[in-house]
């Protein structure tokens, strides 16, 4: 089988976990959660009630309703949200990029020490830099994702600036004033490459400077799991018998290790960080609450102060799809590094 | 005669592995850590009085770490070390039971599903797959919120939340080996299949997902704290790692200790959890020892 047929035939695999998850939220939002709290308030008239039921088809009898959902699932007519004062569909528009912003700064940060990290502790097996990586990388794993936040946000927005040095900003995404007398065009919502785009240096700067933080925290625990999974598959490879037949062919050592061993030795790595993609799109709850980064974590954050059901379970449906989505593309990739699995 | 001589050989293996364990010292410095905060959790009531975590003084409030309150007071004038004393049983206990019940119920449905395969295997990686869909920590809270806010219904939501990692890493296991030549031999001399999965794939298979356990026991805990830090773990005022720091969290640039030492707290028994699971891979995994 060609991969591309693989591909195609993993596309339609991906119908029954699509209904499987629209079935589980609509479950969900229907019966677990009041769908009538969006429009419903303590001074709504009690005479209204039905009207509103009706007018939402919650009087329906399920199956209806669940097609009902389906056709507002497609059509993105996800309803009102509390949380963001507006449609869902258009606090989703809103606040995804940035999150996607996040992501992108995040991962880059993980994979550039990471990998790296990797290597030499695989290199120097069992020598000092070795068991200094491992220590950095099982902190960085047990580390509470909140606390290394609010640490962070003391030690460079107050610390920092009670002793006269610098301070980084210690919430938001950008500085409303600056903002003011800087505009930037959005373009694809992407704040640092929509300022970059339109050369407005002064506001790229300061998004990144919003951005850092966020981004560290949450890179903190993912480059502790990126260098271990690097070591332990470059010891892997390193130990496989063409590798040593590599070496033993005189090749240097410098082809051996990038050209021969990480090639393979990436494969999990790849598998690992596509997975850390998919979550971190998710939104990362904690840290863009701690960090008042307007993303997807802090929409659905506040939908749960809230209790804002149209929006946590557009926020549960959309995050169920990007990570089936790409759950499937790290499987083929995947497949197309590892030409021994079958499929 | 020959019982016996596999029985030697598996007594070997065993005191070899505790010796390479005790070698590491980032392994005996772990699980020095794990044995402190298991004892605290079951000693913790007994050297401080629980009712303290109820009892509110506001002219002892927000104190700074002294001689007196070493780790400083919180917003109710109560003591932070004794309150991260009380704490450690919840912590510890949640952990150890959602990581336990979920390798059970994850090991089991796994490898059925990878040995067996067909339609069997596609059925249950598409349900796992459904549930994997959703973020973790977003389900875990739906379905805290749903259910009501109980250390029974966080156990639950963690559980529902962790077998399918589980499930999907020993399927995966299990595959591999499938398809490795001694698998493929076994078959050939005619084994039966269930033979074969417990006596030759299940041995190789369980590494992993040991050492994952041990290092997940110490993910839990995060991921209890953190629940419990955006308000969904136990009631208010039962002493808790993680909503003593979200309790900090609103006086940090007033009153950092609050958040910082229960942060520690959490921190440092993850961390004796993954340090042991790490050694744990180094010995369990014949092929690293070389």
């Amino acid at each position: 089988m060609k991969l591309y047929e693989y591909a195609v035939r993993r596309l339609f695999m991906l119908v029954p976990v699509v209904l499987g998850v629209t079935i589980l939220t609509f479950y969900l939002s229907r019966v677990v959660l009041d769908p009538l709290a969006a429009y419903v308030t303590e001074r709504t008239p009690a005479y209204l009630i039905p009207a509103i039921r009706r007018q939402l088809g919650l009087d329906k009898p399920f199956y209806i309703q669940y097609i009902y959902y389906l056709r507002d699932l497609i059509t993105l007519n996800w309803g009102w949200s509390k949380a963001g004062h507006m449609s869902v569909a258009d606090a989703i528009a809103t606040f995804f990029p940035a999150t996607v912003e996040l992501t992108i700064v995040s991962i880059v940060i993980t994979l550039l020490i990471g990998i790296p990290l990797g290597i030499i502790s695989a290199l120097r097996n069992n020598k000092i830099e070795d068991h200094a990586s491992r220590l950095f990388s099982l902190v960085g794993i047990s580390m509470p994702v909140f606390w290394l936040g609010l640490s962070l946000q003391y030690l460079f927005t107050y610390w920092t600036r009670v002793q006269g040095w610098f301070a980084l900003p210690s919430t938001g995404r950008y500085d409303p004033i600056l903002f003011a007398s800087h505009p930037v065009q959005r373009i694809t919502g992407l704040l640092i490459l929509d300022s970059l785009i339109q050369g407005n240096f002064v506001m790229a700067s300061d998004a990144f400077l919003h951005i850092i933080l966020p981004a560290i925290t949450l890179a903190f625990l993912n480059i502790g799991v990126v260098t271990r999974l690097t070591r332990s598959s470059m010891l892997e490879v390193l130990r496989q018998d063409y590798i040593t037949f590599a070496k033993s062919y005189g090749l240097p050592q410098r082809i051996v290790i990038y050209k021969y061993a990480l090639k393979n030795a990436m494969i999990p790595v790849v598998t690992s960080t596509g997975l850390m993609i998919g979550g971190l799109l998710g939104g990362a709850i904690m840290t863009e609450s701690i960090f008042a980064f307007p993303g997807m974590g802090w929409l659905s954050y506040r939908a749960i102060i809230f209790n804002d059901s149209n929006t946590i379970m557009a926020y549960v449906v959309l995050s169920a799809f990007i990570f089936v989505l790409v759950n499937l593309i790290v499987d083929l990739i995947y497949a197309w590094l590892d030409p021994r699995i079958k499929y | 005669m020959k019982k016996v001589n596999e029985w030697e050989l598996k007594k070997k293996e065993i005191s070899y592995a505790l010796w390479l364990f005790s070698k590491n010292k980032l392994v005996v410095f772990g699980s020095l850590i794990v044995v402190f905060y298991t004892i605290l959790a079951i000693i913790g009531p007994l050297i401080v009085d629980p009712r303290i975590s109820e009892q509110v003084n506001l002219s002892n409030a927000l104190k700074p770490p002294s001689s007196q309150h070493i780790f400083g007071t919180d917003d109710l004038g109560r003591d932070i070390l004794q309150l991260i004393v009380l704490g450690a049983r919840f912590d510890m206990s949640i952990s150890l039971v959602v990581v336990l019940t979920a390798t059970l119920i994850g090991v089991a449905i796994g490898s059925i599903s990878g040995y067996i395969g067909g339609k069997i295997d596609e059925i249950i990686m598409r349900f796992t797959d459904i549930l994997l869909a959703f973020p973790g920590l977003i389900f875990a809270m739906g379905l805290t919120m749903a259910l009501g806010r109980s250390t029974v219904n966080l156990f639950l939501a963690l559980t529902l939340v962790w077998w399918t990692g589980y499930a999907r890493i020993m399927r995966g296991q299990v595959l591999s080996e499938k398809e490795k030549l001694y698998v493929q031999a076994a078959k050939s001399l005619g084994i039966p299949d269930f033979l074969i999965l417990f006596k030759h794939v299940f041995p190789n298979a369980i590494y992993p997902i040991l050492v994952l356990a041990t290092m997940d026991i110490g993910g839990v805990m995060l991921s209890a704290a953190g629940l419990s830090f955006i308000g969904l773990g136990p009631s208010p005022f039962e002493p808790e790692w993680g909503q003593l720091i979200n309790r900090g969290a609103s006086y940090l640039f007033m009153a950092p200790w609050i958040m910082f030492f229960p942060g520690l707290a959490v921190l440092t028994a993850s961390l004796g959890f993954n340090l042991i699971g790490d050694g744990l891979r180094d010995v369990l995994d014949p092929r690293l020892r070389r």
